[in-house]
Order: C-alpha cells, then structure tokens, then sequence
C-alpha cells in the first residue's frame, strides 16, 4: 500500500516536470533564444573558415607570383633594357676570382671560383664567449663577424701581438713591454688578414680542436688546407662569412 | 540582429585587397631586377627556388649555402580568395624577416684562470662546446616578414646537436600554450616547409635576421 503511494506520487512529479519543460521549450523566448545561438554559432564558424588558409594548386604558383598585374604594361623594350641593366650590376657585385666561403656555425671553409668548389675545409671558428675584466670596465664577446669581407694582407711565419684579453683570460698579469707580447709560431705558417683589424685567417696550435667554435674570432685552418689557401687565394678575395 | 549581420556583412566584404602591383618580373618570367637589386644591397638575403625546391642563403649575387627542402605547400588566407580576388597576385620579394621563436646563444662566460671555461684549453681533456650544442633548435619556427607574409618550418628527424631535456608537466603544457601562438589573422600568404632535422637546424643556427627573401619560379 505504502509503496504503491510512493509510486503513484512519483509518476506525479515526473509528469509536472515534463509539462512544465515543455512549456518552457515551446515559448516565444525559447525559440528566439535557440535562434540567437545558431546564428552566433554558424557566424563562429564562418570566422574560422574564412579566417584559414586555402592551398595553392602548382598551376596558380606562377599566375601569382610571376605574372604582369594588369595595371602594369609591359613594353618589350623597357623591360629588355631593365633587364640587361640589372644583369649588368648582377656582374659587377659577384666576385670574379676565387673567393671563400666560411659557415661560422658549423665550423666549414670553402674556396670556391663561381659554382666551381676548389677547397673544402674543417675550421674553427668564434666561441661566443664572455670575458669580463675584474679589474676594470672591460668585456669581450668573442664572435666572428658576419658579412662579406676580404683578404687585405698576406703573411708568411706571422707573428701575434698577444692582445690583453689573452693574460685576462690566463689570468695572468699584463706584460710591461710590446715586446714581450710578441709570440712566434701561435699563428701556424700563414695569416690572411681581413679587412676588419685583428680578424684573420690563419693556422692553429690546436689542430685536436679543429671542428669546434673555439676562437676568439678569426679563423683557425688546420697546416694542409691553409697550404692551399695561401697559393689560391689572393689579396683582395672576397670572403663570405654566413 | 539585422544591423548586426549587416556590419558583418559589411567588414567581410568590403574590406579593400592589399594587392602589391608595383613589381613586375621580367618578360622570361624570372625576376632579375630583384634579384640585382638584393645583390646590390650588400646584405644578405635569401632565395626560395619553388621548382627545384631548395632555399638558399645569398650575398652579392653569389649563392653561399643551400637547404634542401622535403616539401612545400603555399597558403594564402581564404577570405581573400572567398571574396572574389582570385587573380590577385602576391609580390615576390618579401622583406625585413624576423625569426620566432629567437635564437638564442647560450654564451659561456670565461672565468680568468679556469681552464674548463677558456674557448681553447690547453688542457688535453677538456673538449669546449660547439654551437650546435650553444644553440637549441625547436622542431618549428617561423621566419615573419614585413609585409604579413610567413613561412612555417616543421623538422623531422634527429634535430643535430639538440638535447631535449627533461620537462616537467607544467612547462609542457606552458610551451603548447605559447606555441599555439595567438596572433591577429594574416592578410598575406603563409608556405608550410618541411625540412630534414639536419637542414633545418643549420638554416636556424645560421638563420640572418631582418633579411629579405626573393621568390623565384
């Protein structure tokens, strides 16, 4: 008896629930409402789409990229005399001789005539390290410089001049005289200076550590390359270093 | 709600095209203006060769370095093409790149006396590091030019040189937030290139900021 009471007022609830849903659900608000979130979602999807990118077919590449726009007309003449006139200064920027190639990142020296590769060459190139003086205001960064430079100065048994940093870096106080900062043999048997003071290309005492960024900005070549280096390239050769 | 429709109705459509007519190629279709012009500039710059499928780092009109790319898909947003610009062209030099994320080098500071830290020890067992290992390399970046223009990297393969450390949860999830990368739409173009993990780590570690890149057939 209880239980069939129980029952009975449950079935009550649940039928008041419904009809009062359904009420809710078929009212004028109700449906403008539902409206309203269709159209914000469809407006969100529409942004999205037209916010994305659509892929090139191969055949529209050259219509976009290589094509005449139409507002400009293009007269053969002009555009033959441009053309010549652009090749002309296309020659006279390219290097005409031998000229190198150094990729600092990966330590890679190429000599190289036009597209023709003479040399390939392991090096070692600017460590990129910070060296502050504890005794004064001074600090070095040791980078190799990038950009297009070329060789100025070509020396046989060169002799270096060991700069501050050297004895900073050692630890070591600065000698009294010039003289005694003059160190044979450090540089290998050659150095081609560049055309930015201090930065050369030159030998190594450090042949184990060709490979590796470990200068203090110029560059280190192991003895046989720099061999070919010397006899191939002369002053005034263009030096790429990217 | 009408009002509304009609403002986006509005800003949609009538929205002007950014169309850059002022270059034109020369009659063989290769633009060697452009070309001498960025020879000229005495800066370097880059080449997307789209046939042969390679970029190449350049400087004075001479070819330094190529990177081999495995493929290339070129994008352009579609509200543009959707609204009916479809002979729109696109300029092919895009100018004044940055690079994102930046690169950055992890620059060992030299302790005066300290052979471990000197960029060449006379220390037989202490070997320096490189800059593949000074410069971490993500698996995609993006080169962004001044002109909204963009080109997306994505690398496969070994990554030389990288070393993923070990990433907590937290910085996990922050980095995917922060590669999600919220920005405003762009109106120009996007090329997605997929690069090898070799070639794609040296165009980052030597990667030339503020450089400009011509595209040629």
């Amino acid at each position: 008896m209880k239980y069939s009471l129980f029952f009975s007022k449950l079935l009550e609830r649940i039928y008041s629930i419904l009809q009062r849903f359904l009420t809710i659900a078929t009212s004028r608000r109700a449906i403008q409402g539902l409206m309203i979130t269709a159209a914000a979602a469809w407006l969100l999807l529409l942004t999205v789409w037209l916010g994305s990118y659509r892929t090139l077919e191969p055949q529209d590449i050259q219509e976009k990229f290589f094509q005449f726009p139409q507002s400009v007309d293009p007269d053969p003449k002009t555009e033959k005399k441009m053309e010549r006139k652009a090749l002309r200064v296309l020659q006279n920027v390219r290097p005409r001789g031998t000229f190198v190639v150094i990729d600092r990142v990966h330590n890679r020296l190429w000599v190289r005539k036009g597209d023709h590769v003479i040399m390939e060459a392991e090096v070692s190139a600017g460590a990129g390290s910070i060296l502050d003086d504890p005794s004064s205001d001074r600090s070095w960064v040791f980078d190799t410089p990038r950009g297009r430079f070329s060789i100025v100065n070509k020396r046989q048994n060169p002799l270096w001049t060991a700069p501050d940093w050297d004895y900073i870096e050692r630890n070591e106080p600065l000698p009294r005289s010039h003289a005694d900062r003059i160190q044979p043999g450090v540089l290998g048997e050659f150095a081609l200076d560049l055309n930015i003071p201090n930065y050369m290309i030159h030998g190594t005492l450090y042949s184990r550590l060709l490979g590796r960024n470990v200068t203090h900005g110029c560059i280190r070549v192991g003895r046989d390359d720099l061999r070919v280096l010397w006899q191939r390239v002369p002053i005034g050769s263009p030096v790429f270093i990217f | 709600m009408m009002r509304t429709l009609a403002l986006i109705f509005f800003v949609f459509f009538l929205t002007p095209i950014h169309a850059d007519e002022a270059r034109a190629p020369s009659p063989s279709g290769i633009p060697v203006s452009e070309e001498a012009e960025m020879a000229a500039s005495g800066d370097f710059y880059y080449t997307l060769h789209l046939n042969e499928s390679y970029l190449a780092l350049c400087h004075s009109g001479v070819e330094l370095t190529r990177y081999s790319i495995d493929s290339l898909t070129l994008r352009e947003p579609r509200f543009f093409r959707t609204v009916g610009n479809a002979g729109m062209s696109y300029p092919n030099l895009w100018t004044d790149s940055s690079l994102y994320p930046e690169w950055t080098l992890r620059r060992v500071t030299i302790v005066p006396g300290d052979e471990s830290t000197r960029p060449s020890p006379d220390v037989a067992g202490i070997i320096p590091p490189t800059m593949e290992e000074l410069i971490p390399v993500p698996d995609r970046f993006e080169i962004r030019y001044r002109e909204d223009h963009w080109i997306r990297f994505s690398l496969q393969g070994e990554i030389p040189g990288s070393k993923k450390p070990f990433e907590s949860l937290s910085n996990r999830l922050l980095r995917w937030i922060r590669n999600l990368n919220p920005s405003p739409p762009h109106k120009g173009m996007r090329i997605d290139i997929v690069l090898s993990g070799t070639e794609g780590a040296r165009l980052y570690r030597s990667y030339v900021d503020h450089s400009s890149l011509l595209i040629l057939p």
